[in-house]
Parts: structure tokens; sequence; C-alpha cells
């Protein structure tokens, strides 16, 4: 069987048309002549049609990849490939209006890679560039639900939202990172800190939003867990739970 | 014969037509609000140069980067009157410019080609960004 065609009433039409001329119904040879003269018009018209509609379709076609490439510029870090900081404050507002409603305990981890600008003095902005990309491309698989969300919040601060995630869960998520990072083992020979590239992690809970509390209270208190940690040897977490 | 000289816009194409070089070139982009408004001019132009008695060849250069639907339809229209004339003896040639790494113009000419009976129709890629 074959597959059904988009104009199969226009070709209907053309084959009924042609019935008729080979039934000689018309009278005369004139009307006949003007009968077979409209036909071939008609197709003419038809043949437009059906590439106008392809000539649409193609256009339409690049447009949506257009479309689809342009959401995908202003959603991404181009660098890391991790989701960007405007994408991700449009994330997290959506989730925390959820949280809020339905009063469910939501985390945010602050990231910050330890000594960083001494590493890229050391070897490198194209080097640090890579290390942006290999931590990057960590944290995203070491927070693996579906919901969770890691972008890059700036420089070489990354931020993730961890939905409907316990406090408990959170400082198991912030274990799992700091352990990932430590066995990417990234050497970094003028960190104070460690032999590799390490992080610090400020993480906050907020057990159960309420219409009284504010993003700002989990966003400033996971900024200050973060400045906690660097202040206190850093490649560690610190953490609260409000 | 006067030449027909339109300027560019950001929605319309310019459009040069030299009756003397019997050169035709369209090219930018081409969505003007009402296309069939826009081109009625170049169009009656076409079919008065069509009328004077003169077989030497034509050259229609076409350079489009996006077009509408309805200019589709036009540069159909205006296919058609090329087609008719290089029937009555007139050699007519058209180039249809696309960049090279602009695909959907190259599948577009294509597509004019297909709808084509009689000119000549070249599909020609071009690299650098020349008009």
């Amino acid at each position: 069987m074959s597959s059904p065609d988009l104009f199969e009433r226009e070709y209907e039409t053309i084959k009924k048309c042609q019935e008729l001329l080979a039934q000689k119904v018309f009278p005369d040879k004139t009307s006949a002549k003007h009968y077979q003269d409209l036909l071939h018009h008609y197709k003419k018209l038809f043949s437009q049609l059906r590439h106008l509609v392809k000539i649409s379709d193609i256009q339409q076609k690049e447009l949506s990849h257009l479309n689809h490439h342009l959401v995908q510029l202003s959603q991404y870090d181009p660098l890391t490939g991790v989701p960007n900081r405007r994408y991700f404050e449009e994330e997290l507002d959506r989730e925390w209006r959820r949280h809020q409603r339905l009063s469910l305990p939501l985390s945010l981890i602050m990231i910050d890679i330890d000594h960083f600008k001494l590493y890229n003095d050391l070897y490198g902005h194209s080097a640090g560039d890579d290390c942006l990309r290999k931590v990057a491309q960590t944290l995203a698989v070491a927070v693996n639900r579906p919901s969770d969300l890691v972008a890059r919040f700036g420089g070489e601060e990354f931020i993730c939202v961890l939905p409907q995630t316990t406090y408990k869960g959170a400082c198991a998520v912030g274990q799992r990172i700091l352990e990932m990072i430590r066995l990417l083992d990234i050497p970094h020979k003028d960190s104070q800190v460690a032999q590799h590239v390490s992080i610090s992690l400020g993480i906050a809970t907020l057990p159960h939003p309420t219409s009284e509390h504010d993003l700002q209270d989990i966003v400033g208190a996971a900024d200050q867990c973060l400045y906690l940690a660097k202040g206190s040897g850093r490649n560690r977490f610190e953490s609260i739970c409000l | 014969m006067e030449n027909l000289i339109i300027e560019a816009t950001k929605s319309a194409p310019s459009i040069i037509l030299n009756a003397e070089t019997r050169i035709f070139v369209i090219s930018g982009e081409s969505y003007p609000e009402n296309a069939a408004k826009f081109y009625k001019p170049v169009i009656d132009w076409i079919n008065n140069f069509f009328d004077q008695q003169s077989s030497e060849p034509v050259t229609v250069n076409i350079t489009l980067h996006y077009f509408n639907s309805s200019s589709s339809k036009v540069l159909m229209d205006i296919f058609d009157i090329l087609d008719t004339a290089h029937s009555n003896g007139t050699p007519v040639t058209v180039n249809w410019r696309h960049h090279a790494e602009n695909d959907t113009a190259f599948e577009c000419g294509e597509e004019f080609k297909e709808e084509i009976e009689q000119i000549d129709f070249n599909i020609v890629e071009f690299l650098d960004e020349e008009p």
C-alpha cells in the first residue's frame, strides 16, 4: 500500500479532468481545447504549490533549528557545557515557589575551586579552562537525580540546587562531590591545600519553606557556609540547616 | 527603456534591472509586508522588457539569504515569465547564488530549479561575503 499523499485531492482532480477529456464529453473541439488549456494551467499552478509548500517546510525547519540553537545559547555556559547562571536563576525561582507552596525541603550547594587563580597563573588559561570543564562535568555527574541542577555561577564558582532534598541528603551529596573531585586528581602544585585541584562547598537546607521565608535566606546561607569552608582550610564543606 | 533600481531595506532586497546589459540582480533578504505590492513594479518592468523585440540573452542573478513564502510565490511567477520568454526565443540564465554554509538557500534553489521548464537555472555557491 502506498503512503498517503499530501496532495491526494489535487491529483484526483487532475485524474477526473483527464478522464473527461478521454471520454470526449465536450461537444466541439474548441471547448475541449479550452478545457485542455485550463487543465494545463491547473497542473502548472499545482506544481508551484507543491514546491512552495516544500520551500516553506525547508525554511521552517531551519528556523526551528535556529530557535533551538538560540535557546541553547541563552541557557548554557559555552565553556563548561553546564547551564548558565541565567537559566539557573529561572529554575531556582520555579523550584523555590513550588517548594514554598508544598513546604518541601530544599537544599543549595555553592561550590568554589580552591586557589584557582594560582592554578591559572601556573598552568595557563587554556589549562584553566580545561580544569573548569572537568570540574563542571564531574559535578554534573555527581549530582545525579534528574531534578538536580548544576550551573556555572561565574568564574570558578558553581551552584547546585537539590529539590526535595533533606539536610542529610544534601550533606551526602556534598561529601560525594568532594570525593569525586579528589578522584579527578588534577595536579595543582601551587595549591596550599592539596596536591590536586580541590573545592570548597557551602551547603544550606531549608527543611520547611513557608511564605515567611525569602529565597535569599537559603542563597545567603549557602554563600555564608562557603565563606566559612574557605576560611577554615578549604577542601571541605560547611553546612547549615535553617 | 529605463532601468529599474530599488534600494534594499531591512525586509526587502535590492533590485537592479538593467535593460542595456540585460542583467537583472535581486539580492538581500525578502520578507516585505506585502510581497505582491513590492514586486508589482518588478513584474511589470520584466513584462515590458520582454515585450521589446530583442532576443539577446538575459542573465538573472539572485542572492537571497532569507525570504518568506509570499516572496517564494512571486519568484515562481517571475520564473514563469522568464520561462515563457525563453520559449519565445530569448535565452535566459538564472544564477541562484547561495553562501556555501547556507544549506537552506541551496535546498530552496533546488526546489525552484525543479519547477523551471526552459531556462538555464544554475545553483552557484560562493564563499566570502561578496554580495
